[in-house]
């Protein structure tokens, strides 16, 4: 990584001023050990936003002095982790949420009011990238997607403004490749209350390498954490046992396969371009490395719907062409430079 | 802020959340207007005023734009609290600019699109786009203000883009093959616009594919003709190419569309702002980058030069230059006194941390501790395969703690560490010229900085002053300027606002009056304000500027916020960072403060002093600041306690000199108040120890005897007692040319007789300790040593039974000076490590300095070169500034010694010159002394020391029998053996002290080649332990050769021919081994001559 982030081309120094006099969080360089947030990409700088302005001023710096936002080689990158505010609204049964915020901060803030939001089976993780990632959940049946649990968003976009997301973004935003930078989201508490019986009996599918197949709750902890690797796919309907067999085969080759089944409330078109709709399944396919050759998806194909969920690591985000063109259209209009990376 | 909707086609309106905003009378809805033309720029005061009224300001027009703003603010940023900063009419020197995204602004958002459109590739994308913009133009832009020029200007530009607009749309809808609609589109615009080629081609190119090719021939020979008749020109080879194509039916003409281009296009629609603050400094700047470059382990970099040269501004360009290799932490330290000790180190720490600055993160640690935190610090926050790169702005206003952690910490770290330390040459003091000398060696660069070129001046100045001006003018600023860039820019400002005025009532030459004024052309209220502000310091607290005015009933919080806002508009106060303020520049806040009358000042910090009190009563330094600055008779007994307490803080962490101040500052306020003079004895005390601590022995000595006298007079028998002691860790004798205080000595021992007989607890046993260790230090060295000696025992061996390591470590210094040859050999390594690790244990930096002086010492004296060499660098890097001229000198010496041991005689001859030469200048009393002795030990090296003799002739005359001897030797070397006897002392013995092998061994020879056997005797005994030693190497600076070679002369004294063999044999060796060939030649010419 260190090497990588030497050949980087420096970043700008008016840029730097810049960011130094109008962001509040820190700016983490290549130097810094902050800017391990970054992974292994290396990004220009690192903002580790403290609030919304931190946001706003960095979009602007960006576009300004011409670097493109996002977690990208030579672009900045915004970090949101600590955007985690939560805030409850008794009486619309809602909350604010910062998207750096996880599904547990957000359960204690509602707890003692008796409410709880619609989560993913990541506790820990946070809120927002489930959200605009369109998470499956425990009670996806019920309940649908996290991201239709979404009341409304506040978007910093390339202008550098922060404003409230209209309909038309708003749907778009929440499973579409990014726009612009989300701050916060106003969450609907509608989930089940932990430790409800709809709560403690959720379940996913499991299966394991040695082909064994099992049910797993929130108990397993470790089967909800992210992996080193996975993919997701959404799977239609169709010759069950032939699947379940190349599930099998899959599983004994990477390491596990977990399965989510889907319908009920996802059955409805959704408004978003996070769209399960016509999915049973969920398949989610695990390993503790990188695997050597390639992905599980052609073995997959008969029964790939064609559509995806940026949240659970699609091999190649698709969309209907219905919803691609109507995201074509809003980054024409929000993003026509194509700021965000 | 998204809701806000700034309209300027036709009326200048706005509308928030939908409601339309009534924006006032003509004038201040102009502001608006002018903002709005400016686009996203700065619009000057200046500007304003000429515009506004058009070119004849009253006298009161900046007040009224001051208010216009103030309203327009309030109307667009209802929400806004009083403290929060405003983001939409944002103040940014020299004037104000509009901070809105481009949609927010109608014009602008038309601009926005405009380019927009003009670079997409998706010819639908364009369409799109440019509709969008052309619905806007609901009017004429700025079309109330037309007969103003500033609207005329930018409304003659959008009208440009317009233009264009109209047909990059049309070319792109032919792309997507919308002929028809391209036809009816252009022929008005080609009505309006008949001389615009790209127009009428493209009107050709629809009629041609509608399949009227007679039309789209007649457009083409229309504007052929209009060409020539009006303009005389001939038309464009675009257009003849188009007319050969129609009349060819060239295929070409038909295709469309073209592919749409899903390509990234560049996001730099935005010009990139072009202030370069760093003009005419790239020489500079690449020093600096090769210096980075270079860099190993820790490495030191200064950058020097006077008040406004541009320092503080090339090193935050190199910094921004550098984000991507180098982790950075900056400290600045404070412009006004009372910050902690220490505060630029508490900066970079909370920067590495990534907190805000607190005091309390410094509070308490030792410079020790800081570094060692900070190196930890370090550690943690550089990701691997990078650097450090600290930088400490304004080094020149360092207290001791700061430069004290500064040196430890280029010992203490040991990966890549660049420090960029700036400083005012004319205001560095003492420590910090110390400072530079003591990390000489890990010093990478010193960039020197000079006036700019006039090239560069001129460019800066252009760029702070938007007016033109007469070509004499602005060479006359030029010349006056002197490159100073902080002279450039503030006369730049100047002289926009009084323009060619300037030249003519005379320009000042002193940026301090250039800055008077400036403030005298900002309304009064402002600038008193500002000036009641300055009194806190440099940076600005709001917190605590608005309690102060509060407290006073002055301004209002509304008030301090506009009044700092005129600042910032004025460029007298910048924003460092997100909700930080401060004055651009220590001259502003100094211009600003001396405007007060002393009296107001006075009040002032009095003021400041009672709202600290209440908000901060931890900042010791800034209370005793203020205290001190409102002194009189009815607050003096009120500031009593605060400076004892700052004094005694600042003790102990290190700030020697800020202790010493408000020490004094308390004995004065005790003055003030009539305390009894019994309250005063613990604040001497304080003084006493501050002073020897910052290395002014004489003044220390002059306070402790006043300390002594006034305890006696006034104090009780335990006071009397603590005024005589000496708390202060020495390497190196306290007393001037070792003379004894005998009645001091008297008394210590009376001291010490009647806590023997005394039942003791154990703060008694401690006072023991101390009457001991300092009666031990006014002895050792002279004819009582024996009492040093027997004094410093007792003192270990009570402190040791009393288990205190401070005690200890007193009581282990003063048994360290009395532990030299001819004391057992061993002696100095044990109380050296002793001191060593009970000054670690105490936590006592000073005391743990002189331990490494006493191991060097020690290592030095047992001949291992490089053991002594890292104690003596250990020393240096951890030392006090009060130890650092000494351990600075012995470290020079040590090089002369060490080149001396090693065979290099004329070498070390030369480097004892030098050294000497720079103690002597440094005002070091022993300078003179020590550069005769030395050239003494060269002479003598060489064979020969009556060269020396007018020098050491003037030396002995003070009659010291080791200066005698010196004559002695000198004199038999010049073959005047009958003076030498004459001047031979036999009865007297050297001083028993870290010079005594030295002195001893020179007595020796002396003995044997004058032929006094009583005397040869004596000597021969008493050197004989230290065979196998160079004479004098425990001094660290000098030496005669191996001690073997005189006890091989002396042994030839009384006949003993075989042990003298043996011993001359040894001293071959033992030089030998060292490389040391002058002595070993000696040692064998004796040998073969017996």
């Amino acid at each position: 990584m260190s090497s990588a982030s030497h050949l980087a081309r420096p970043i700008d120094p008016t840029a730097v001023a810049a960011l130094r006099r109008t962001v509040r969080g820190r700016v983490a360089y290549p130097a810094d050990t902050a800017y391990a947030v970054a992974g292994d990409v290396s990004p220009a700088a690192v903002v580790l936003a403290v609030d919304e302005a931190d946001v706003a001023a960095a979009v602007r710096v960006a576009r300004l002095h011409g670097l493109g936002v996002g977690r990208a080689d030579g672009a900045l990158m915004v970090d949101v982790a600590r955007l985690a505010g939560v805030a409850v609204h008794l009486a619309e049964r809602t909350a604010t949420v910062g998207v750096g915020a996880t599904w547990r901060d957000v359960m204690a803030a509602a707890a003692p009011y008796g409410l709880a939001p619609v989560p993913s089976w990541r506790l820990d993780g946070p809120v927002g990238p489930d959200v605009l990632g369109g998470a499956v959940g425990p009670f996806v049946r019920r309940l649908g997607l996290c991201a239709e649990h979404v009341r409304s968003l506040r978007v910093v976009l390339a202008d550098g403004v922060v404003r409230t997301a209209d309909d038309d973004l708003r749907h778009g935003l929440l499973g579409g490749p990014s726009l612009g930078i989300v701050t916060q989201v106003d969450l609907a508490l509608s989930g089940p209350a932990p430790g409800s019986a709809e709560w403690r009996t959720a379940t996913r599918t499991r299966i394991t390498r040695d082909g064994r197949v099992e049910e797993v709750g929130w108990g397993d902890e470790a089967a909800h954490r992210p992996a080193v690797w996975e993919r997701g796919f959404l799977l239609g309907a169709g010759a069950a046992p032939e699947r379940d067999e190349v599930l099998t085969t899959i599983a004994a080759e990477y390491g596990e396969v977990l399965v989510d089944e889907l319908g009920g409330a996802t059955d409805r078109p959704s408004e978003n371009a996070a769209d399960a709709s016509g999915a049973h399944y969920l398949v989610t396919v695990r390993a503790d490395a990188e695997p050597r050759d390639g992905s599980p998806a052609r073995s997959l194909e008969p029964w790939l719907t064609g559509g995806s969920l940026l949240a659970h690591h699609p091999v190649e985000p698709s969309w209907p062409p219905a919803t691609v063109e109507r995201l074509a259209a809003l980054r024409r209009r929000h993003d026509p430079h194509g700021l965000f990376r | 802020m998204s809701d806000l909707r700034v309209r300027a086609f036709g009326a200048v309106t706005a509308t928030l959340a939908g409601v339309p905003l009534d924006l006032g009378g003509p004038r201040q809805r102009a502001v608006l207007g002018l903002l709005a033309a400016s686009g996203q720029r700065v619009v000057s005061t200046d500007r304003f005023l000429e515009d506004l009224w058009g070119g004849e300001p009253p006298p009161k027009a900046l007040s009224a734009l001051q208010s216009y703003v103030s309203r327009l603010r309030t109307l667009l940023e209802p929400d806004r609290g009083p403290r929060e900063p405003a983001r939409v009419l944002v103040s940014s020197s020299p004037g104000y600019l509009l901070d809105l995204p481009d949609e927010a602004v109608d014009v602008w958002e038309f601009a926005a699109l405009c380019r927009t459109a003009g670079s997409l590739a998706d010819p639908a994308a364009v369409v799109e786009t440019a509709d969008r913009a052309l619905a806007l133009w609901t009017d004429e832009p700025f079309g109330a203000y037309a007969d103003d020029e500033w609207a005329a200007l930018e409304a003659t530009r959008l009208a440009g883009l317009r233009t264009d607009l109209v047909e990059t749309r049309a070319a792109a809808a032919l792309d997507l093959d919308r002929a028809g609609e391209v036809a009816r589109d252009l022929e008005p615009h080609v009505r309006d616009h008949p001389l615009h080629e790209r127009g009428v081609r493209l009107l050709a190119t629809a009629y041609y594919r509608l399949g009227r090719q007679g039309e789209a021939l007649a457009a083409l020979s229309g504007l052929r003709e209009r060409l020539v008749d009006e303009l005389g020109l001939d038309p464009g080879p675009e257009l003849r190419e188009l007319e050969t194509a129609i009349l060819n039916h060239d295929p070409a003409l038909r295709v469309a569309p073209r592919v749409a281009a899903s390509a990234p296009v560049p996001a730099a629609s935005a010009p990139t702002p072009a202030e370069d603050d760093v003009l005419g400094r790239a020489a500079e700047l690449a020093r600096l980058h090769a210096a980075a470059a270079a860099v190993a382990g820790p490495t030191l970099v200064w950058v020097t030069g006077e008040a406004g040269i541009g320092k503080t501004t090339l090193v935050e360009r190199f910094c921004d230059e550098s984000v991507s290799s180098w982790r950075i932490a900056r400290g600045r330290c404070p412009e006004v006194d009372g910050a902690p000790p220490g505060w630029a180190w508490a900066e970079a720490l909370a920067e590495l941390r990534g907190t805000a600055p607190d005091p309390a993160a410094v509070r308490g640690l030792t410079p020790f501790d800081l570094a060692h935190e900070l190196a930890h610090e370090l550690q943690g926050a550089v990701a691997d395969g990078h650097g450090a790169l600290v930088v400490l702005d304004d080094l020149h206003r360092a207290d001791g703690e700061t430069l004290q952690v500064l040196r430890h910490l280029l010992a203490a770290v040991r990966r890549p560490l660049l420090v960029v330390a700036t400083f005012r040459p004319d205001e560095a003091g003492p420590d910090l010229g110390l400072t530079v000398a003591a990390v000489a060696d890990r010093t990478g660069e010193r960039i020197d900085l000079a006036g700019l070129d006039d090239e560069a001046a001129l460019a800066l100045l252009r760029a702070s002053c938007p007016t033109e001006l007469p070509e004499a003018t602005w060479a006359a600023l030029v010349e006056r300027a002197g490159g100073s860039p902080l002279f450039l820019r503030q006369v730049g400002r100047l002289a926009a606002s009084e323009g060619a005025q300037l030249a003519t009532t005379g320009l000042p030459s002193a940026i301090r009056d250039i800055l008077d004024r400036r403030l005298v052309r900002l309304p009064a209220a402002t600038v008193d304000l500002l000036s009641r502000a300055a009194v806190l310091g440099r940076d600005i607290d709001l917190d605590l500027v608005v309690a102060c005015e509060a407290e006073r009933d002055l301004a209002s919080e509304d008030e301090v916020v506009d009044a700092l806002d005129a600042g910032i508009v004025a460029g007298l106060v910048v924003v460092d960072a997100p909700g930080s303020l401060s004055f651009a520049h220590a001259l502003v806040r100094d211009a600003l403060y001396d405007r007060l009358p002393p009296m107001r000042r006075h009040r002032l910090h009095a003021t400041a002093l009672a709202v600290l009190e209440r908000i901060a009563p931890d900042a010791t330094g800034a209370l005793a600041h203020h205290a001190a600055a409102s002194l009189d008779a009815r607050s003096a007994a009120h500031a009593v306690p605060l400076l004892e307490r700052a004094a005694a803080d600042a003790l102990r962490n290190g700030a020697n000199a800020e202790a010493v101040r408000h020490a004094r500052a308390a004995l004065a306020a005790h003055d003030l108040a009539g305390t009894a003079e019994q309250q005063r004895l613990d604040v001497r005390r304080l003084l006493v120890q501050g002073l020897a601590s910052s290395g002014d022995l004489a003044g220390a000595h002059a306070e402790r005897q006043a300390s002594i006298e006034a305890a006696a007079r006034w104090g009780d028998a335990r006071q009397a007692v603590l005024a005589m002691l000496w708390e202060t860790a020495t390497a190196w004798t306290i007393r001037e040319l070792q003379r004894v205080d005998r009645p001091l000595v008297a008394r210590l021992q009376a001291a010490a007789d009647e806590l023997r007989a005394a039942d003791r607890d154990a703060v008694d046993e401690r006072l023991l300790v101390d009457v001991l260790a300092t009666l031990a230090l006014e002895t050792e060295g002279s004819d009582l040593v024996d009492v040093a000696e027997a004094a410093a025992a007792e003192a270990v061996e009570r402190a040791r039974a009393l288990g205190d390591p401070e005690a200890l470590c007193r009581a282990l210094n003063g048994a360290y000076l009395v532990a030299y040859p001819p004391r057992r050999d061993g002696l100095l390594l044990e109380v050296a490590t002793d001191l060593l690790a009970a000054s670690r244990e105490a936590g006592l930096l000073s005391y743990e300095a002189v331990a490494h002086s006493a191991l060097f010492g020690a290592y030095a004296g047992a001949g291992d070169l490089v053991r002594a060499e890292e104690h003596v660098v250990l020393a240096r890097s951890s030392g006090t500034a009060s130890q650092l001229p000494l351990t600075l000198a012995v470290s020079g010496l040590f090089q002369g010694l060490k080149l001396l041991v090693h065979g290099q005689v004329e070498t070390a001859a030369t480097v004892y010159e030098q050294v000497t030469a720079l103690m002597a200048a440094s005002g070091d009393p022993n300078g003179a002394a020590m550069s005769i002795v030395l050239g003494f030990t060269a002479a003598h090296a060489a064979g020969d020391t009556s060269t020396v003799l007018p020098g050491v002739e003037q030396l002995a005359a003070y009659g010291s029998v080791e200066l005698v001897d010196y004559q002695v030797c000198c004199l038999l070397d010049a073959g005047r053996d009958d003076e030498a006897r004459a001047h031979w002392r036999p009865d007297r013995d050297p001083r028993r002290d870290y010079f005594w092998l030295f002195n001893a061994t020179l007595r020796g020879e002396l003995a044997a080649r004058l032929g006094d056997v009583e005397v040869a005797a004596r000597y021969e005994q008493a050197l004989t332990p230290w065979a196998g030693r160079f004479a004098g190497l425990v001094s660290g600076a000098a030496t005669l050769g191996p001690v073997d070679h005189v006890l091989g002369l002396l042994a030839r004294v009384r006949g003993d021919e075989e042990t003298a063999l043996a011993h001359f044999a040894g001293a071959a060796a033992l030089a030998e081994q060292y490389g040391a060939t002058q002595w070993a030649e000696r040692a064998r010419k004796c040998a073969s001559s017996g």
